[in-house]
């Protein structure tokens, strides 16, 4: 009993002592995890991979209520590539993936969100030094809070380049585009014999019956369920190529510091907050021409989920000049344009972020 | 939520010593230590003690063979206890969990042959301390941050069962081993609760020098 208590004591110890010893924040293969805390809500920033390189770049996850640490653990042909390079600053968001505190249902607005990027940015500059250079990749609902950001006063002039994945600026026109794509592949599917035809059918009943002719909260959301319902049938159909995370990049949703249940709980209570209504209401569309920010825009054919479309409005709107502009729409790949061509994707990025830097 | 937290602390201090005179023998106060896993396996040790406040005891004689007769134990306790955890969840948080037990724990033993198995089921009052790993910043005015001591407080209320059987190979003390699913509920966490699930698994005894019981 007593060898027993010496060995968990010097555990203990061991597990305090780890916690507490410091490492150096400039360097090649750097680790530094950072908190933010603002108006109640504690944030979670990791930095991770080469700041020596005095690139960074700032992942701004979807959802709202996602999580920045999928991009990292459960991505790492993604993640590993760019963190050689650069640092990834993996930040998740007020009220998303694993922040903690007390932050209030209230102060998840638009706003107060762009005013924490807005500290981000900030923290890293004075974290890392003034010089130096960062690229925000926001994807999804990340591309809202980007182009948000960007939009406002004069946040442009802190970052060197806009990466935007499938970006929702726009709920109302994701819903509507959203379900012209679905009738239209619907279709297609039912006329190939697809051996979903019957699921396929349903999907396109659904597109051919819901009325979109007022926005609509609810709309917004059923159209999303079923825009989620037919990437599924994509994937099974192989229209679209689907991750699966390797052994270790499963293990690491239990195991590593990223944790599906905080991801759950917040994103629960996201679901309770205006968020939805107060974005939906407020489209982005007309302020894209302020942004001159250079911007690689990346969509998938079949997004079902935020529609292709969208990739080619922000090309045409964004006051960004045409040689510092580009869309690229990845073929087998939906939502998630990453899952169809890691490799494509992962050069695009580098060679636009060496290009900026 | 202040007054319901009230009522339950009230209640678990009135029940010691109104049913102090309930008691037949005196219990000893029995020592836990033991893993604990938040989420299984965020990993931390846990310290505690538990003292029986109230306690009924059934005894059956059964024949052994012609001349023995060996008896059948059945024990009820209530018990109030309290205990001190300590997890690491690695890249996110150190946490502190002192809790306050109230439970009911079932002795018996089925045969002669089998050793005396421990079911216990009941619920926690905990104060959660978290301490967040690595550097925790505050804005401080235009472009500046000040560095602080990043954590916070939670009400860790918890639901738990526990199995346990007494260890054979240590004759010199009773000693049983046990495992223990938690439930627990953080309070706050965000705008809303979070649930933890936890496990734990160790070894509990009264300490005392063993009787012998057959």
């Amino acid at each position: 009993m007593k060898n027993l208590l010496y060995v968990l004591t010097l555990l203990l110890g061991l597990l305090i002592l780890h916690g507490c010893q410091k490492d150096e924040i400039i360097g090649e293969n750097v680790s530094d995890l950072l908190w933010l805390e603002n108006k109640g809500a504690q944030m979670p920033i990791l930095v991770e991979g080469n700041t020596a390189s005095k690139t960074f770049i700032l992942i701004l996850h979807g959802g709202p209520g996602g999580s920045a640490k999928v991009y990292n653990e459960t991505y790492k042909a993604l993640s590993d590539p760019l963190e050689k390079r650069y640092a990834v600053a993996y930040w998740d968001q007020r009220q998303a993936g694993n922040t903690r505190g007390h932050g209030k249902l209230d102060d998840l607005n638009v706003e107060t969100v762009v005013g924490d990027l807005e500290l981000v940015v900030g923290l890293l500059r004075y974290r890392y030094g003034q010089d130096i250079s960062i690229f925000l990749f926001g994807h999804s609902w990340g591309g809202y809070l980007g182009n948000a950001f960007l939009a406002k006063n004069e946040n442009q002039a802190q970052v060197k380049g806009w990466i935007d994945v499938a970006g929702a600026h726009n709920i109302w026109k994701l819903t509507v585009d959203g379900v012209e794509l679905m009738k239209t592949v619907a279709q297609d599917r039912i006329d190939a014999n697809s051996s979903r035809k019957k699921s396929w059918e349903g999907i396109r009943d659904f597109a051919d019956e819901v009325d979109t002719s007022v926005p609509d909260e609810d709309v917004t959301l059923k159209v999303n369920a079923k825009a989620q319902e037919a990437t599924g049938l994509a994937v099974s159909d192989d229209l679209i190529g689907s991750h699966s995370p390797s052994g270790k990049e499963f293990l690491n949703i239990f195991f590593s510091d990223y944790s599906l249940i905080s991801q759950f709980t917040n994103t629960l209570q996201t679901a309770r907050s205006d968020l939805w209504q107060e974005i939906l209401d407020a489209p982005l569309t007309g302020k894209l021409h302020d942004i001159e920010t250079p911007a690689l825009l990346i969509w998938g054919e079949y997004d079902f989920v935020v529609s292709p479309t969208l990739g080619q409005e922000m090309l045409d709107s964004l006051g960004t000049p045409d040689e510092d502009k580009s869309l690229h729409l990845f073929n087998n790949a939906g939502h998630s344009p990453m899952d169809a061509d890691i490799g494509k994707f992962v050069d695009l990025i580098i060679d636009f972020v060496e290009k900026y830097k | 939520m202040y007054q319901v937290l009230s009522f339950l602390v009230l209640l678990l201090l009135c029940t010691v010593p109104a049913s102090g005179q309930k008691k037949r023998s005196t219990p000893k106060p029995e020592f836990r230590i033991a893993y604990f896993g938040d989420y299984l396996a965020r990993p931390g040790a846990k310290l505690g003690v538990a003292y029986a406040f109230a306690q009924k005891t059934k005894e059956k004689s059964k024949p052994l063979n012609r001349e023995e007769n060996y008896i059948l134990t059945k024990i009820h306790r209530l018990e109030i206890g309290g205990s001190f955890t300590f997890y690491h969840h690695p890249g996110d948080h150190n946490g502190y969990l002192f809790n306050a037990e109230l439970l009911w724990h079932r002795i018996r033993n089925r045969s002669y042959k089998t050793r005396y198995r421990h079911f216990e089921a009941g619920i926690g009052l905990g104060y959660l301390r978290y301490q967040l790993l690595g550097t925790t910043f505050k804005p401080d005015g235009e472009s500046s941050f000040k560095e602080i001591n990043g954590g916070g407080n939670a009400f860790m209320p918890s639901l738990f069962a526990a199995w346990g059987m007494n260890l054979r190979f240590i004759k010199a003390t009773d000693v049983r081993c046990y495992v223990k699913p938690l439930v627990m509920f953080e309070i706050p966490y965000g705008a809303g609760a979070r649930g933890h699930f936890a496990f734990e698994a160790g070894l509990s005894s009264s300490l005392t020098k063993t009787k012998k019981s057959r």
